[in-house]
């Protein structure tokens, strides 16, 4: 019969016997009560056996995986013998009730309706910032564990009356170029995880070719609609970005499977390779330079706004010349001429040549009149 | 196309299942499906796992489960185990702490300190007790920075339903405006945020970047988004709209940048047509006419728009005012 037990039902098997135990049961207890086991367990040989161990080993690592929190532990029989044997943490298995209160505790969770379960206060800011947020993260196009976002969602919501929740309502431009890397981000996200190192075909477009990379992935970063990729890239030793959407035939290290190919160092910090515009990436042989910009106003207040660039001086007539540090020129011109005729430059006086020159010629293109 | 579910997914869905169903009066097949990003039909045969294990465990019921599934409802009787739905995994707690990260949490409770105190209890009581995957490794930068606080202001007044006062600069203006709004709805695209309103000074909904929005002020005046508002309306090929129904506008890609033109075009599904010098013509669909200025000029002189006239009569007139 036992050729017609699932997968699921062997790990139901499994979950369902340890829950029934408050104390640890052996190996052989457990491969007795659990019916794709116990046949071949009871009339096997030493090698059946020795195969059913491993069997139930990945079993229960997927569990564990999977947020079954089982126990292997040591503890002492009724026959005075010290054995080991397995246990399903009941304290961490089942989710507190959650319940909404108008002031949160800070001593959480107490007393409960069961004692497997307690309760976990929150207030409704608490809760709609907690669901609010996994919704908006579910949505994150081409976000890897977007089945994990909506898992916890709905534990969280589990206890929770929709009703006295209210969520913002937002509608996503999901880019397809975010949505197409679903399967370069699975590989990437879960080669993060365990830390093993990446190769994959890269297509680099100031190049305009496509190499093999060898890549420690250090952390993945969705910034303007799209996903990066930042890690050491072993061929040229040193931490570079890479676009999600331009990485193909993405595959982690297979050895060693469970064990790091690396340590991310201790001083990387992803958070500073966020918002970076185009100028500001490392590439090339540019010297760095610290560009004046003159926006006009009123335009200069949606700069001041949002930060573009750190304050210099005001003008009369309300304008301001705000700093920039600019290690690709080129980007940088392109950028300043995209604020449509607001924004100038004024300094370096070699920038401000390069800018006039890339102006000159943008009119060039219009001075025909009208095209087809 | 369905997504692929593993065993794992599937066995954490009938956990979360069994005390759903558990429940007094159980649960509708139909939310629970729904619920669950599956169908009913897959749902009735996860739990045909769960009661298939009687035939083969000897005796009786392997564990004291009854399920009666209806019409349209599933009841679920338990005495032990399955009562309550697992503790968030690792990779669950992963995701709630990136998702206190976000600015959507932060619409809701504002005070960082307070999201990770939530948070630090959270992880504490719902979810592993194991030092689990480090959230400093994925960064999602969903919002650019709200110093002002403009984008929270106007996402509660979009979930309060309250009219919001707005200084907002529009491209290309000369001043800025004041306008009260009625935030319908915020919209996400290409990095930004925008919120979709009806604005009461132009008595029609209107898209606002809300990086334009230099101040947001929440009115207490309430009011109603109208049945035969829809959002989707805006949103196309991963861009917002700043109106419904685009006009067609042309533009020569020079081949120093075609490849990245030819790279997007893959995505966006623009038509192109390569010029055969290396050059391809794009035809974009344009809303907003400023739109397409900053997406032509930031290709400096690698991008032309050819056509409609008007639109280089707008490029020719922006750039003649460029001297300091």
């Amino acid at each position: 019969m036992t050729e017609r037990i699932s997968r699921i039902q062997r790990w139901l098997d499994i979950v369902a016997f340890l829950a029934a135990h408050r104390f640890p049961v052996t190996l052989s207890e457990l491969m007795e009560a659990v019916p794709s086991y116990a046949g071949r367990w009871t009339d096997g040989d030493d090698r059946a056996r020795a195969a059913l161990r491993r069997m139930f080993e990945r079993d229960k690592d997927e569990l564990r995986d999977i947020g079954i929190p089982i126990e292997t532990l040591s503890f002492h029989s009724s026959d005075d013998d010290d054995q080991s044997g397995y246990r399903l943490a009941r304290k961490d298995f089942h989710l507190p009730y959650l319940r909404l209160v108008a002031e949160s505790r800070e001593e959480q969770p107490r007393g409960g309706r069961s004692p497997a379960a307690a309760t976990f206060d929150l207030t409704p800011e608490e809760a709609g910032a907690a669901l609010e947020g996994l919704v908006h993260l579910s949505r994150v196009p081409g976000f890897p564990l977007h089945r994990e976002a909506r898992s916890a969602f709905r534990k969280l919501a589990f206890d929770l009356n929709p009703d006295v929740l209210s969520d913002t309502p937002v509608v996503y431009a999901e880019d397809p170029e975010a949505l197409a890397t679903t399967d370069t981000m699975d590989v990437l996200s879960g080669a993060l995880r365990g830390r093993k190192i990446v190769r994959f075909h890269y297509r680099a477009m100031a190049a305009d070719r496509e190499a093999r990379r060898t890549v420690r992935p250090y952390g993945l970063l969705f910034q303007h609609g799209r996903w990066y990729l930042v890690g050491h890239d072993d061929d040229r030793d040193d931490v570079r970005m890479f676009r999600a959407g331009r990485i193909a035939h993405a595959e982690a290290e297979a050895s060693r499977p469970g064990t790091p190919d690396y340590e991310i160092p201790e001083d990387f910090d992803l958070a500073a390779y966020a918002g970076r515009e185009a100028w500001e990436l490392k590439g090339g042989d540019e010297e760095e330079v610290e560009a004046h910009v003159l926006f006009r106003f009123p335009h200069c207040l949606w700069a001041e706004t949002g930060r573009h660039g750190a304050f210099v001086k005001a003008r009369q007539d309300g304008s301001q010349i705000r700093a920039f540090q600019v290690r690709r020129r080129h980007p940088f011109l392109r950028w300043v001429l995209s604020q449509g005729g607001e924004a100038v430059v004024t300094d370096p006086p070699e920038l401000r040549a390069a800018w006039e020159g890339m102006v000159g010629q943008v009119r060039g293109l219009y001075e025909d009149g009208s095209r087809a | 196309m369905p997504e692929r579910i593993t065993a794992g997914e599937k066995l954490q869905r009938l956990l979360y299942v069994l005390p759903a169903a558990a429940r007094p009066g159980g649960a509708r097949l139909d939310e629970l499906a729904h619920r669950l990003d599956t169908t009913v039909a897959q749902l009735v045969a996860d739990l045909g796992e769960v009661t298939d294990r009687v035939y083969y465990h000897p005796g009786a019921w392997p564990d004291d489960i009854q399920i009666l599934i209806d019409a349209d409802r599933v009841r679920v009787v338990i005495d032990g185990g399955f009562t309550r739905p697992p503790r968030l995994s690792a990779l669950e707690t992963l995701c709630l702490a990136l998702a206190l990260r976000g600015g959507a949490s932060a619409s809701q409770l504002q005070v960082q300190e307070d999201r990770s105190a939530l948070l630090e209890r959270a992880e504490k009581h719902l979810g592993r007790r194991s030092a689990g995957p480090d959230p400093d490794t994925i960064r999602i930068d969903d919002h650019r920075p709200d110093p002002s606080g403009v984008r929270e202001e106007l996402m509660t007044g979009a979930r309060e339903r309250r009219s919001c006062a707005i200084v907002y600069l529009k491209p290309g203006g000369e001043g800025t405006e004041e306008r009260i709004i009625h935030p319908y709805t915020m919209a996400m695209g290409e990095g930004f945020w925008y919120v979709v309103a009806y604005c009461t000074t132009r008595s029609d909904v209107r898209v606002f970047r809300t990086d334009r929005v230099l101040a947001a002020r929440l009115e207490s005046t309430p009011f109603t988004v109208p049945e035969s508002f829809d959002a989707t309306r805006y949103v196309d090929g991963g861009r917002i709209f700043f109106a419904p129904g685009a006009a067609e506008a042309r533009v020569r890609y020079s081949s120093r940048v075609a490849r990245w033109i030819r790279e997007r075009a893959h995505y966006d599904g623009v038509r192109l047509t390569e010029a055969g010098d290396g050059s391809v013509v794009a035809s974009h669909p344009v809303a907003d006419p400023q739109w397409l200025l900053a997406r032509v000029l930031q290709y400096g002189p690698d991008a032309e728009i050819l056509h409609p006239p008007e639109l280089r009569e707008l490029v020719r007139e922006r750039l003649g005012a460029l001297h300091p």
